[in-house]
């Protein structure tokens, strides 16, 4: 080992000292509240709100022209062209010279809107790195999530009556959220499978993790061929 | 106690005291296997934005004097806008932008049908979900564990499911009963957080 390794560096200075003497650790209190899958449902909100939005004036528009088609507007109306006559009450604000101007606006933000929908569909919210206890002056401690999440299947693909699983980490780092995808085994008891899993490997990894709380969905999907089945 | 309260005691189906936390829990989980209509969102938000985009690159080369960039709508707006409103076309038209719009409303309305049947946890912090072709391997497995039972096919999902079994065995009303029993004690133990309906059919099969 050299001399040069020993030398102590400003880093490292900076986070040999840190421990339970210099950074005593405080009483961590869980700050997740209600629905702990907020950003997850957040996409879902907004599908409902622009569905709606695209929906009603679609809905209006379409009973309009049926009920000025029937002639519930009057004969008179039934019997004008789309365009308009020229003389009809929205004649003046048609002919006013900003009506183009604001159009044109209206479209552009319409699109804009509509474009930004469009991004908002492919927007995960997976966390890469998750933290391990509290920040201290030294600095933080931090483990990738796909890590984690090997360690978690590895651990639930222990148990015989799971055959496959996935992992994956959400919302935040510092209070991750863990979605688990299980396919079983045919004949395998869907609720001792994630009784297990949340016992087991779902416990061990909050421990690890030095997590008050590990908010989990666990979606279980049952393989239709189990491995050991002899065709005969 | 009524004989109902204690009906449901003896077949312990029903807590009489609800562990606590567990409406919080079962909220979540609801909520968390709500659907999140991803593919009628991203077909409106494509047309929405298409639309809107001719329609800018319309107005403004009108706006600006430019010779129109796309001929072909703009010789069928003079069209459009020269038909009368009672024009069969003109109906035809608008009936289909009103159920276009009522579908896309009832569609941003109607709860939906997510993908999995959400199980009690009685945990506020493990949602559980069965998927739909899970929940029919499961009953299916179950089914075809009574004697009698030929083939089994189970259909449906979340909300009810539907259990067609194929017999060799004559006259047998009886097995329909049995394997609606069996598949409804299934689902108990499951703990499903809205239990499903259950219809089982029975088929004689020619021998």
């Amino acid at each position: 080992m050299s001399t040069e390794e020993n030398a102590p560096r400003r880093g490292f200075a900076a986070i040999a000292p840190a421990g339970p003497d210099t950074a005593p650790p405080k009483p961590t209190g869980s700050t997740i509240r209600g629905f702990p899958h907020r950003r997850a449902r957040r996409t879902a909100r907004g599908n409902r709100v622009g569905l709606a939005l695209t929906g009603l004036p679609l809905l209006l528009c379409g009973a309009a022209g049926l009920a000025a088609g029937t002639g519930l507007l009057g004969d008179g109306v039934a019997a004008a062209p789309i365009g308009g006559s020229g003389a009809g009450p929205l004649a003046p604000a048609l002919s006013w010279p900003w009506t183009p101007h604001v159009a044109a606006a209206v479209a552009l933000a319409v699109t804009v809107l509509a474009v930004r929908w469009l991004l908002v569909q492919g927007r995960s919210n997976r966390t890469r790195h998750l933290r391990l206890g509290e920040d201290t002056v030294a600095g933080r401690t931090g483990v990738p999530a796909s890590a984690a999440a090997d360690a978690v299947v590895a651990q639930v693909c222990g148990d015989p009556r799971v055959r496959s699983a996935r992992a994956r980490f959400t919302e935040s780092s510092r209070e991750p959220r863990l979605w688990l995808d299980l396919e079983l085994t045919e004949g395998a008891d869907p609720v001792d499978a994630w009784r297990g899993c949340r016992d087991g490997a779902v416990t061990s990894l909050r421990d690890s993790l030095e997590l008050e709380r590990l908010p989990t969905v666990v979606r279980m999907s049952v393989s239709g061929r189990p491995g050991g089945r002899e065709l005969a | 106690m009524t004989s109902l309260q204690e009906a449901s005691q003896s077949r312990g189906t029903l807590p009489v005291v609800p562990p606590a936390g567990a409406r919080s829990a079962r909220r979540t989980a609801v909520r968390v296997f709500r659907p999140q209509r991803s593919l009628p969102a991203v077909v409106a938000a494509v047309a929405v934005a298409v639309v809107g985009g001719l329609a800018v690159v319309v107005i403004t080369a009108d706006l600006g004097g430019l010779t129109s960039p796309l001929p072909g709508i703009d010789g069928n707006l003079s069209r459009v806008s020269a038909t009368p409103w009672e024009a069969p076309e003109t109906m035809v038209a608008s009936a289909v932008v009103a159920a276009l719009g009522l579908t896309l409303v009832l569609t941003a309305l109607l709860p939906g049908a997510g993908g999995h049947l959400a199980l009690r946890t009685d945990d506020r912090d493990t949602v559980v979900g069965l998927s739909r072709k899970g929940l029919r391997e499961v009953l299916a497995v179950e089914a075809r564990g009574v004697d009698g039972v030929g083939s089994v096919r189970v259909r449906g999902g979340r909300r009810g499911v539907r259990i067609e079994v194929r017999t060799h065995i004559r006259g047998a009303g009886w097995l329909g009963e049995r394997v609606d029993a069996v598949v409804r004690q299934r689902l108990e133990a499951l703990l499903p957080l809205r239990f499903p309906r259950v219809v089982t059919r029975v088929r004689e099969e020619e021998a």
